[in-house]
């Protein structure tokens, strides 16, 4: 019954990627993360707009500084 | 054919990532690259993620060195990384401590995703103290981000920092003990078990413990297909560290009603303002003359007398028995930025063993001694009395331990070994100071012996013989 559902996974198993996911926790990520996704977006946006009404500029993280 | 010196030991803990491992060679600490992983290290540094994360202190820097490989059919560089000088364990670590963790590794994910890269792993393991921060040690924990593929290590992150953080703070602060019986972090349906209902109906914890455990048990020993069309998007992914983050963010745990929370307001009880300011000016002495580099301060309660130590330019590890005391004396640190002092959970009647694969993943406090020195106060009667050891034994211990030891002798007529002895028939014959001069005697030389002041206690300065 729940294969179909399975079949929806796709861990691409790099050599790098040691871990084993663990096919409940690669299911309910992408459960949660489609749910999330729309409300991060919202958030984002919701900070972007109250960043236009604050007087001082966001805050940008100064790298130049930073060699490489 | 590449000789390798016999002094190469390949450490225990570095095994289950076939990027790379540590080894040490002549007392001194590498990593190998491995060519498998040549393209994530070449990102890492091209992208300038590492001058970041080193930038912004999240990650331990490293330098690029002309060492040979301990496995050269494997290697494509060595590198060496700044030495922790204490390694810590999350089951050694208070609530914030732990949370500051979790939240440096969402930190990190961050930054690499800004990079095009992701945390291949979210171990707890892979953090460490220094200088009273919490940092990355592991230089090949990052791989290239591939839009579409979900966060590998979720359910590590969910293992190792967000059901032990909420089993602390909804449940018992003692359950991040369960961290030294389970490797890989908590089991979800064992978190999900429990913690109170009421966390199931949170977004957070009710998605990431209570339904991730759920799905886990219904999807267990069931095998994924790696072809499909389904994917996650980037704005998917970054609403889950989000989420991840607030959840872990939101988590908070207050000590209350502990037995030494307010240890020090009252002092008062055994020890007079002016005896309380001799025995303090008394170790200072003490550390003045011994210098020590590392300090191990073996019942510090919130540290008020490790602070003679870190002020003084030693490492102090700071060890409780109480998550409370070491929490507060965390949050101290912290707000003091004070570098040099490490609050650690800590029961000496039982302390860490050696854990994991082979013994010799996790190591035994016993493995990280010795240290410079030990300060033992107001601890003797606690270990002799309370827990029945012997004062040989107990002097056995401490010579194992350190080299210098600054001890507090508490004799029986001492109001809190009255307190010890109250509802118990005092069996401690051997417990005078004739028995501990004696004890110790043969496994330290005493270099210099104090009587406090307007107390019955006397504080010894003794070095390892």
């Amino acid at each position: 019954m729940h294969f179909p559902l399975i079949n929806l996974l796709a861990p691409i198993l790099r050599p790098q990627a040691y871990l084993d996911p663990g096919s409940g926790s690669f299911l309910i990520q992408l459960l949660i993360a489609g749910l999330v996704g729309a409300g991060f977006l919202i958030k984002t946006y919701w900070k972007k707009i109250k960043g236009l009404f604050s007087r001082s500029a966001p805050k940008k993280e100064d790298d130049s500084n930073i060699e490489q | 054919m590449t000789v390798t010196s016999n002094s190469d030991k390949r450490l225990g803990a570095s095994f289950r990532d076939s990027s790379g491992f540590l080894f040490s060679r002549e007392g001194v600490l590498y990593r190998q690259v491995n060519l498998i992983y040549r393209e994530q290290y070449d990102q890492l540094i091209s992208s300038k993620l590492y001058a970041k994360l080193v930038y912004a202190g999240w990650l331990v820097p490293h330098e690029e060195v002309n060492v040979e490989p301990d496995e050269p059919d494997l290697a494509y560089k060595v590198i060496k990384p700044n030495p922790v000088q204490f390694i810590s364990y999350p089951y050694e670590w208070s609530f914030s401590q732990l949370q500051d963790a979790a939240l440096a590794t969402m930190a990190i994910q961050k930054l690499s995703l800004e990079a095009g890269m992701v945390l291949k792993d979210a171990s707890a393991y892979n953090i460490q103290f220094l200088n009273g921060k919490p940092v990355l040690i592991d230089t090949l924990s990052f791989e290239n981000y591939h839009e579409g593929d979900p966060w590998v290590a979720y359910r590590q992150y969910c293992q190792h920092f967000l059901a032990p953080l909420a089993l602390m703070a909804y449940t018992d602060i003692r359950l991040s003990q369960l961290l030294r019986v389970f490797i890989d972090g908590i089991p979800l349906d064992l978190a999900a078990h429990l913690l109170p209902m009421r966390t199931r109906y949170g977004l957070g914890l009710g998605t990431h413990i209570h339904l991730h455990a759920a799905a886990q048990k219904r999807y267990a020993d069931k095998a994924v297909k790696t072809q499909t069309t389904r994917k996650m998007n980037k704005l998917s992914f970054m609403g889950l560290m989000d989420s991840l983050e607030s959840t872990t963010r939101k988590l908070s745990w207050k000590p209350a009603g502990t037995e030494w929370g307010d240890y020090y307001a009252a002092s008062a009880s055994h020890y007079s303002p002016s005896a309380f300011e001799y025995k303090k000016q008394t170790i200072v002495r003490f550390f003045e003359r011994i210098q020590p580099g590392i300090t191990w301060d073996l019942g510090a309660n919130t540290g008020e007398f490790s602070q003679l130590s870190t002020s003084r330019g030693s490492l102090t590890i700071a060890f409780d028995i109480d998550p409370a005391a070491v929490e507060k004396n965390y949050l101290l640190t912290k707000k003091n930025k004070e570098t040099r002092m490490l609050p650690l959970v800590m029961d000496f009647t039982n302390p860490t063993p050696s854990l994991g694969w082979h013994n010799r993943e996790r190591h035994s406090l016993l493995d990280r001694a010795p240290a410079d020195a030990l300060l033992a106060l107001a601890l003797i009667h606690h270990l002799a009395i309370s827990n029945n050891v012997p004062l040989p034994l107990l002097a056995e211990y401490l010579h194992d331990l350190g080299h210098w030891l600054i001890i507090e002798w508490v004799p029986k007529e001492d109001s809190q070994v009255q307190k010890l002895l109250a509802n118990r028939e005092d069996i401690f014959l051997g417990y005078h100071q004739d028995g501990f001069e004696v004890a110790f005697g043969k496994y330290f030389n005493v270099h210099e012996k104090v009587a406090i002041i307007d107390s019955v206690r006397v504080l010894y300065l003794m070095e390892k013989r």
